[in-house]
């Protein structure tokens, strides 16, 4: 009986699993189609950098964002690759340079003409003008860049004019920014303010196809593409990690075709050594520095002698070397980037010198030495920040400068920080446009925000900044900065420490095409499936006449190109 | 009392404990430094001026008796508010959340149950033994092993080895054609008819799954194997012996089914360790679920938004204890009292 009932059971089971396979065969069947869309293939590009609030270029101001923007919109112009003693920007959106009238109030641009939105409706002036009209009325973490317009007028159809509160020499660079870039008036009206972030709508390059929160971003080639040698060649996927470390492995494990920001040093090791990844990189103008605040009562570092002397005694390459493993260069370097009038005023604290930096204290009444505090918080600015701090703490104790350390969680320190609270405090310089004003105005000027964060209150240099910002010719500007600087290295409130870097690293077997522009958003219109034959390197590189290398040069050369003024020529491998 | 005056009253009791729970995260929350203009600009180089517009626009200048206030009248409306960063209703940022999170939890729930009992059995049939030291070392270790590390040796572990498993994600970054019906990547696979996306929903639960699954699972065999081992010191497990039911017999029909109720209820109440455990694990895979987005909101203070979720998870937990307490109602009412 119990055998019965035993063969029974299997028999049960045997005729159930016959009956499930062929109902999943018959239901997984792949059905045909008539027609079949151009398949394009698929580069998937690891980041950490979330999408914080939308993909709406008027909403959002995340450094993840921007770049997808930048290939998603047009700007009206944009930053040749390669920088040179002058930068001058070049056309996207717009005909030619803007007409800027003699008080300085009135910029006429005119516009591309034969340009389609993603959705088929037509760019013109009008598309501009919506787009600067709707950043008043939506939650705009980025419309501060164009504060100084007051309002922009439909001239004609393909001819706009934009009205400043005040002469401002530096709209053309933010201009640049894609909160400058024309979204389609219909996709905003159709969809709503809410929807198009979640899928906004311009004329660039690539258009997003699908947005997975917390995850990935799709985009796809816009094929009726105005520049047609700038469409894409493939479907890029921005895939999101919560952490570098998880990104790294995904790399390793070929599951991301290229690992993009942010990679801590820590682990670049490891992906240099890998034969199967190449990277590009190119060293950027941003800093990592140190602030020094000569504004607090009481504080030791209100005498400009007290913060020459820390100047003095840091020691820019160890902490290349030991922080960074060599792959951030060192810095005394100017904020003033190459091609925005740099001049060598750090020059005066190289190099590192000890006796220096006591005898300075003594000059300062401080012979036994000081005791100050240095603030930085770990994540936002890099996992080699304690690393940093730790370095700063031992190289200014050879000059009698006892610091105490302390680690702030983000939000607390972005708030003290911003306060004008701490006494030393690490942070980062980072530029938002290709104009010297958006740094002076931000680090010089006593209103600018940097400027607060150090307390730095002075008016030859609030003068400065004013004249630079108002004068738009080169051979001026040049001299008003150039002494901007003398003055601002003077005053010691800031203590480069190394240079950022962006590296790319990437699987050789699915991805070329990877370029790494100094000062630019990336080009992500250039990647290339491995195979692929598309000439858009080239021609991308032949409109200012960039000679393409095969290898990048390694960190230490490109950072001697990048502390002289000159040319500075991307690479591309 | 009366059942349904039994479960009348703990739905009210509901109520406060939520209000509770809010008043404390928002007060948490607004005495912390920071806000989500300044997570989301404050380093980059806007003045103060246009950072303060920015908090006006958000409703962040008011007075915060007149912030709780308003958030609170707004919960008894059924309005979540709004997402202080993402700027969608909170009700949807949870919508698109939570299909990921019942994913990851259901699947570890049923690799967890099975295997938890299965050991927890297995250890009370050896009591004493080996195999019952090694299973109760075993469970022990695996409980006591934080989360997050497991899950990062995992990950470590596939790439070292060259596995074919995917080390993070949801979901293959080259997948195509799955259509976004449910949001539960195994199920839309199935309902897109597409076996690529099904068998890719499925290596992508593997690592997932195993980290949060086996630690489930180690708290439920330490939990059988003292149930059922209780079990078989009762009366009426001797009774059965004695008149002659084979041990196996004994086991099957009489230990287990009295072991198991008090086990499925442990099981029930461990949602709130579940949760836990999801946020790591969620972390760690880079998993779109609602940990994850908690994690999120709260390094950029959207405070809508981690009240949300806070809310959110009190409720799930509420209901899992609430269930729990209702079914021993019901079975005995001594408690009820």
């Amino acid at each position: 009986m119990k055998m019965k009932r035993t063969y029974v059971i299997i028999a049960a089971i045997v005729v159930i699993a016959i009956i499930g396979a062929s109902f999943g065969y018959n239901y997984f069947l792949p059905s045909t189609t008539t027609t079949t869309p151009k398949q394009y293939p698929t580069i998937v590009l690891g980041t950490t950098l979330d999408v914080a609030v939308n993909l709406d270029p008027g909403v959002d101001y995340q450094v993840g964002v921007l770049n997808l923007n930048n290939i998603v919109f047009d700007p009206l112009y944009e930053v040749p690759p390669g920088i040179y003693p002058d930068v001058v920007l070049q056309p996207r959106l717009a005909a030619g340079p803007p007409v800027v009238s003699a008080d300085g109030l009135h910029w006429t641009i005119p516009l591309r003409q034969n340009v389609k939105f993603q959705d088929g409706t037509p760019f013109n002036a009008t598309a501009v003008k919506f787009s600067f009209d709707r950043l008043s009325t939506v939650q705009s973490y980025s419309a501060w860049l164009l504060s100084s317009v007051a309002s922009v007028d439909v001239v004609d159809m393909y001819t706009v004019r934009f009205n400043l509160n005040y002469p401002n020499a530096a709209l053309e660079g933010a201009l640049t920014m894609p909160v400058a870039g024309p979204v389609s008036p219909s996709a905003v009206q159709s969809m709503g303010n809410e929807k198009f972030g979640a899928l906004a709508v311009g004329t660039g390059p690539f258009k997003y196809v699908e947005w997975v929160k917390g995850d990935h971003v799709t985009l796809a080639p816009f094929e009726d593409y105005w520049n047609q040698s700038r469409v894409p060649q493939i479907k890029l996927v921005y895939k999101i990690y919560t952490d570098s470390a998880a990104m790294k492995l995904a790399l390793q494990k070929g599951d991301i075709d290229i690992a993009w920001d942010y990679i801590a040093t820590t682990d670049y090791q490891s992906l240099l050594a890998d034969p199967n990844l190449k990277y590009a990189n190119a060293a950027e103008g941003y800093h990592v520095w140190m602030t020094l605040n000569d504004g607090i009562p009481g504080s030791p570092l209100e005498d400009v002698n007290v913060r020459k002397a820390i100047e003095f005694s840091v020691d820019q390459k160890e902490i290349s070397d030991l922080a960074y493993h060599g792959l951030y260069p060192p810095s005394q370097d100017t904020p003033f980037l190459p091609g925005f009038y740099p001049k060598p005023s750090w020059d005066q604290y190289k190099p590192t010198n000890i006796a220096k930096a006591k005898e300075l204290l003594t000059a300062a009444g401080h012979p036994n030495g000081i005791d100050v505090n240095l603030y930085f918080t770990p994540i936002i600015y890099g996992k080699e920040i304690p690393d940093v701090a730790a370095l700063l703490q031992a190289q200014l104790a050879k000059a009698g400068i006892r610091v105490t350390l302390n680690a702030v969680e983000q939000a607390s320190f972005v708030k003290n920080f911003r306060a004008g609270n701490y006494e030393m405090a690490i942070g980062i310089m980072s530029p938002d446009y290709p104009d010297a004003d958006n740094v002076a105005s931000f680090i010089a000027s006593s209103t600018g925000s940097y400027s607060k964060r150090v307390r730095l209150n002075d008016t030859t240099l609030d003068t400065l900044v004013q004249q630079g910002v108002s004068t738009s010719d080169p051979a001026q500007r040049a001299k008003i900065y150039g002494d901007l600087q003398d003055r601002l290295a003077g005053l010691a409130v800031y203590v480069p420490l190394v240079h950022q870097a962006n590296y790319w690293f990437y699987r050789l077997a699915s991805v070329t095409g990877v370029l790494s522009y100094y000062f630019q958003y990336s080009p992500w219109w250039t990647l290339q499936a491995t195979g692929q034959t598309s000439q858009i390197i080239s021609s991308e590189l032949q409109v200012v006449g960039i000679t393409v290398t095969l290898s990048p040069p390694t960190f230490k050369q490109y950072a001697n190109v990048l502390t002289s003024t000159g040319n500075v020529k991307s690479t591309a491998s | 009392m009366r059942l349904r005056t039994f479960i009348l009253l703990r739905l009210l009791l509901t109520i406060p404990m939520i209000l509770i729970l809010i008043t404390v995260v928002f007060s948490i929350m607004r005495i912390l430094p920071g806000d989500p203009v300044l997570a989301v600009i404050g380093s980059r180089n806007a003045s103060e001026q246009q950072i303060e517009a920015l908090r006006h626009q958000l409703g962040l200048d008011k007075p915060l008796y007149l912030q709780y206030l308003g958030y609170i009248g707004g919960l008894f409306r059924g309005d979540f508010g709004y997402s202080m960063v993402r700027l969608d209703p909170v009700t949807t940022e949870l919508a698109i959340a939570l299909p990921a999170t019942i994913e990851l939890t259901f699947w570890s729930m049923l690799l967890a149950i099975p295997l938890g009992i299965y050991s927890g059995v297995v250890a009370a049939k050896h009591v004493g033994g080996k195999i019952d030291a090694s299973i109760r070392i075993g469970s022990l270790v695996r409980w006591c092993v934080p989360v997050f590390w497991f899950g990062l040796v995992l990950q470590i572990l596939v790439v070292q080895y060259g596995l074919p498993f995917p080390i993070a994600g949801q979901a293959s970054s080259r997948m195509i054609g799955v259509p976004d019906v449910t949001g539960l990547y195994v199920v839309d696979a199935v309902l897109g008819r597409n076996p690529q996306a099904l068998a890719d929903a499925f290596l992508h639960l593997l690592l997932p799954v195993l980290t949060l699954g086996t630690t489930m699972a180690a708290s439920i065999t330490q939990i059988a194997r003292t149930n059922i081992i209780g079990v078989l010191g009762e009366d009426y497990i001797k009774v059965a012996s004695l008149k002659g039911c084979t041990d196996e017999r004994v086991f099957q029909k009489h230990a287990l089914p009295n072991a198991l109720i008090p086990i499925l209820t442990y099981t029930g109440l461990q949602v709130a360790v579940l949760l836990q455990g999801a946020i790591l694990t969620e972390t760690v895979f880079s998993w779109p679920g609602l940990g994850r987005l908690l994690i999120v909101a709260v390094g950029y203070r959207d405070f809508n938004l981690i009240q949300g979720c806070v809310i959110f998870f009190a409720l799930v937990v509420s209901v899992a204890n609430l269930i729990v307490d209702i079914s021993y109602a019901m079975v005995d009412p001594r408690v009820r009292l």
